[in-house]
Formats: C-alpha cells, structure tokens, sequence
C-alpha cells in the first residue's frame, strides 16, 4: 500500500531523486508534488500562457526523471538545475513563435462571484502579468525570479547562466519598466498612491 | 503589492498535467541494477558457478575420501608401483661408501 503523494515530506530532492532511481515508486510523486507547481507558474508567468506553460513544466519534469540515474549528489540544487531547464525551454518557445498573445492576459477574467478582495487581487495579478509580458523576454524572467518566486541573486544568475551584476541589472531596470507601465492602472486596481 | 498579487495567484497544475507528469516518471523510470550483497566469501561462492558448482565439488570429495578408505584393490597395485611398493630394485647406488666415509670425517 502506498501513501498518498505529500509534498511536505523534508527528505531533500536530491535523496528523493536517488530513491526514484533506485526504483522506488513514492519518490516520483514526491517530487512531482513539490517541483511541478513551481515549474508550472515560472512557465506561465514568463510565457503568459498557461497551455504553453503546461507543455513546459511536463518537458522539464521528463527531462528530470531522465537524469535521474546520472544525477550527482551535491553538485548542484535540484530546483535551480529545473529553473534553468524552464528558462531554457521558455526562451526556444519564445524565440520560436513569439505567439503570446497580451489579450489573453491583460483581462481580468473570473467567474467566480463574491470576494470582491479575490477579484482585486486577481485583476492586480492580471494587470501585472499584462506589463511583465510588455519587458524583454531576459527581463521578464529575471523579475520573476527575483520579485514574485523570491530566488536571491546568486540562484537567479546560476539559473540564466549569467553574472549577479546582470541580473541586478535586469531587475532593476525591469521593475522600473513594470512601474512605469503599471502607474496608469494604479487606481482602478485598488491603489491610491506611491 | 502588484507582487503580492501575483504570490496569491492559483497557478497550481492541473490533476490531468499530474497525471501525464507521472505517467512520465513511471515511463522512464529506471530499471533498477542489481546489487552485490554479502561478503568475499558469498562472491567467490558465485563466481565459481554457485550451487551446481557446490555440487560437482561435494561428489568428488565425497569420491575421495571413499577412495582412501576402500581402494579398488587395481588401485592399490597401481598407487605401489608409483609411490615406491617393491621398487628397491631399481635403485643404483654408485658410491656406497660416501655416506660412511662422510660420517666418520665428521667424527
């Protein structure tokens, strides 16, 4: 009998990894319930697209069972080797297609009624994701990493393969951008100054 | 703030993307490698041929040890004429007084 998939479990990745490996079966649903959220929103917040995003966040999961057997403890942290993964990937698609389309994120969209505040808060979200999709693909990705999935800058140079004074740069010069961008809308969203 | 929205944001996959992520790893999952258990003894037991080997090698002890205690008696007259049963007459002494002769310089 197996135990139902947790997330919460404190074995590092790593170990978990080696235990999918090694063959055992608890392991891969562990490390789906904890890495595949992540994965998934830094696809959909860089694409803007959530079924892009989908075929991103599944790319790079495969791309992690398959290394499993090569993997070498210690050498680096599972999460930034699968943030450079999604970067990678994101990067080729956009590079690719550029099919994104901004209306698709630049309306708020819910259906739900009541909770005015949720309906606030996900017309902010929209609003932002709307102005992150307006910054230079490296921007955007960078400003994610750094403001909305908290990596220091360290991870964040690490994951885009570059120096921590470029991505001080990027983020910089991206929040500015998305500040700018954003002004307009600040008190229809809710915000009354600064 | 904008920030803070986008943290509550519901970007939690979907139960049908769980599911193709786990078909995934179930699809690549490894074919687990043996291992090695148990000491030198065990691997010596293995390499040479485990319990077939053990057995070829139980009968011939067993063989033997029959052997040395009821020997066929064309044995016995074979085992005599190699091991020195009645070969006296083969030997050739070619100086038979070298043992004496050491023995009393010695003295």
């Amino acid at each position: 009998m197996t135990k139902p998939i947790d997330a919460t479990d404190d074995v590092p990745d790593d170990i978990l990894l080696q235990r999918y490996a090694d063959g055992d079966p608890r392991a891969a649903g562990m490390l789906t319930a904890r890495l595949l959220p992540r994965v998934l929103a830094h696809a959909s917040r860089v694409l803007g697209n959530d079924a892009e995003a989908e075929d991103v966040a599944q790319e790079a999961m495969m791309r992690l069972w398959r290394v499993a057997p090569d993997w070498r403890r210690g050498e680096a942290k599972i999460s930034t080797w699968l943030y450079r993964v999604v970067a990678n990937l994101c990067m080729d698609r956009l590079r690719r297609a550029r099919v994104v389309s901004l209306d698709a994120v630049a309306e708020p969209v819910d259906d739900r009624a009541g909770a005015e505040e949720h309906l606030l808060s996900e017309a902010r979200a929209a609003a932002l994701q709307g102005a992150l999709m307006r910054l230079s693909d490296r921007q955007r990705q960078a400003v994610v990493l750094r403001h909305i999935e908290g990596l220091g800058n360290p991870e964040i140079a690490e994951i885009m393969q570059i120096s921590t004074e470029a991505v001080e740069s990027l983020t910089a010069r991206g929040k500015r951008a998305l500040s700018v961008d954003l002004m307009a809308q600040r008190s229809e969203l809710g915000y009354s100054n600064g | 703030m904008f920030f803070d929205a986008a943290k509550r944001q519901d970007l939690h996959p979907s139960a049908a993307l769980i599911m193709r992520v786990l078909a995934d790893a179930q699809a690549q999952k490894p074919r687990p490698v043996p291992r090695v258990r148990g000491g030198w003894i065990k691997q010596i037991f293995r390499d040479i041929g485990g319990w077939p080997a053990m057995a070829g090698l139980a009968m011939g002890a067993v063989a033997g040890v029959w052997i040395g205690v009821s020997p066929p008696e064309g044995l016995t007259l074979v085992a005599q004429s190699y091991l020195g049963g009645g070969g006296s007459e083969y030997t050739v002494d070619i100086m038979p007084d070298a043992f004496a002769e050491l023995w009393e310089g010695a003295l």
